[in-house]
């Protein structure tokens, strides 16, 4: 068995040795055989030179530019990614309900707890011992203490930006400001009390007859 | 943002968070080599300028499918071959006059499978680009078969590896090494033909 690299007839090394040599992928010992071959003879030799002026031209090839204007032709037909919060709007939107039974659950389960807060209220300003300022002192007090220390905490740990730090203390400052910010928050739950009623009472009470008179509301 | 010390796998992950300007870097850093593989295969500046425009496309719109792992410009560079071969395959009929047939195995057999074009009528998008492709070694380029062509262009050129080259064009690399020995073998016979022609 003869070396397959080594041709059959006149013992010159293959064609794919020499393009090896001049790319300079042959292993030193190889490299050896094969130049001290070429050392005697001018076929080869010739073979060699020619390759090397092929790769020297190969060499000076040139790169061809585009017309002008093609970045922006290319992203003209490019969809960008969405960004993470037109995705998260679209999911919530996908979790909304779509039948106006769907809408009458989510609607109650979103005022129960409102009415059970709210006749909780009423209970205990029924009591003689409890006064409305008094109900009112006790309250903020207990929630701007908990949620603070729960709020600073969660700030500690997770988020220490300056801008969460920010919102943070916005909040407290609300939190803090005895019955203005009280009577605000009041005001939020009356209107999204006042806003469920009437989302049961268009799914509920009135029996819709077109597409339309559905209300729908993402929350 | 400067997005020169970053990695192509760097900017592909802030292309997929919907950066723009990532998007704009990834086809300022490939525009050329995409470009000047595919005017090498078709030798038509428009549809090489729409081929290219095809590649980035179809890689930018699929982003979110790229595997880190593999070299985003090998990626690149395989979606902009299969893209041109395809427009190749589809006018193949035209192409044959040029390049004989893609089916040939041998030199001679892709001369034999040449057909002769009588008269000189060139477009003048043909005119144009056989004057930028003017150059002997383009000439010579010109008459490769396209899986020879982008294998020259990819080793020489671009200075892939065997295996990257294997890689890209979906071949052994046996493969690879035999395309890029019979195209430089070619390559001489075509040069020393052209410059006795001129």
């Amino acid at each position: 068995m003869g070396d397959p690299n080594v041709s059959d007839k006149q013992f010159h090394p293959a064609a794919e040795r020499l393009d090896a040599l001049v790319e300079g992928n042959l292993d030193p010992p190889e490299r050896l055989v094969v130049e001290s071959h070429l050392a005697g003879c001018s076929r080869c030799q010739t073979e060699v030179e020619e390759l090397r002026s092929l790769f020297s031209a190969l060499a000076r090839l040139q790169y061809f530019d585009p017309a002008p204007g093609f970045v922006n032709r290319v992203m003209s037909q490019v969809r960008l990614p969405e960004p993470w919060w037109s995705r998260a709007g679209q999911l919530l939107g996908s979790l909304a309900p779509r039948t106006s039974r769907g809408w009458a659950f989510a609607s109650a389960m979103l005022a129960l707890p409102l009415v059970g807060v709210g006749s909780v209220m009423l209970w205990l300003l029924s009591k003689p011992y409890v006064t409305g300022d008094g109900l009112v002192a006790f309250t903020t007090a207990q929630a701007s203490t908990r949620f603070t220390a729960a709020w600073q905490s969660f700030i500690g740990l997770v988020i220490k930006s300056d801008i969460t730090l920010l919102f943070a203390r916005s909040l407290e400052a609300m939190a803090n400001s005895g019955v203005a910010g009280t009577g605000a928050v009041a005001a939020l739950f009356a209107g999204l009390s006042i806003l469920s009623g009437y989302v049961l009472y268009q799914n509920l009470v009135r029996t819709p007859t077109r597409r339309s008179d559905y209300v729908s509301y993402s929350f | 943002m400067d997005y020169s010390k970053l990695t192509d796998q760097e900017v592909v992950v802030l292309a997929r968070q919907g950066r723009e300007t990532a998007f704009r870097d990834l086809i300022g850093r490939y525009q050329r080599p995409v470009f000047s593989l595919i005017y090498r295969l078709v030798r038509d500046r428009e549809r090489a300028e729409d081929l290219s425009q095809d590649t980035f496309i179809k890689v930018l719109n699929a982003l979110d499918r790229y595997d880190p792992s593999y070299k985003f410009s090998s990626w690149i560079f395989k979606i902009a071959h299969n893209t041109a071969l395809d427009h190749l395959r589809k006018k193949e009929p035209e192409t044959l006059s040029l390049d004989g047939s893609p089916h040939a195995e041998t030199a001679s057999e892709a001369e034999a499978s040449m057909v002769t074009v009588a008269g000189d009528e060139q477009s003048p998008e043909d005119y144009t680009a056989q004057r930028e492709l003017s150059g002997v070694l383009e000439l010579a380029i010109a008459k490769l078969r396209p899986e020879y062509k982008t294998a020259i262009v990819l080793c020489h050129l671009e200075g892939r590896a065997y295996e990257e080259i294997a890689e890209i064009m979906a071949v052994p690399l046996g493969t690879v090494k035999t395309y890029i020995h019979r195209a430089r073998h070619e390559l001489r016979g075509h040069l020393e033909h052209l410059r006795a022609e001129t």
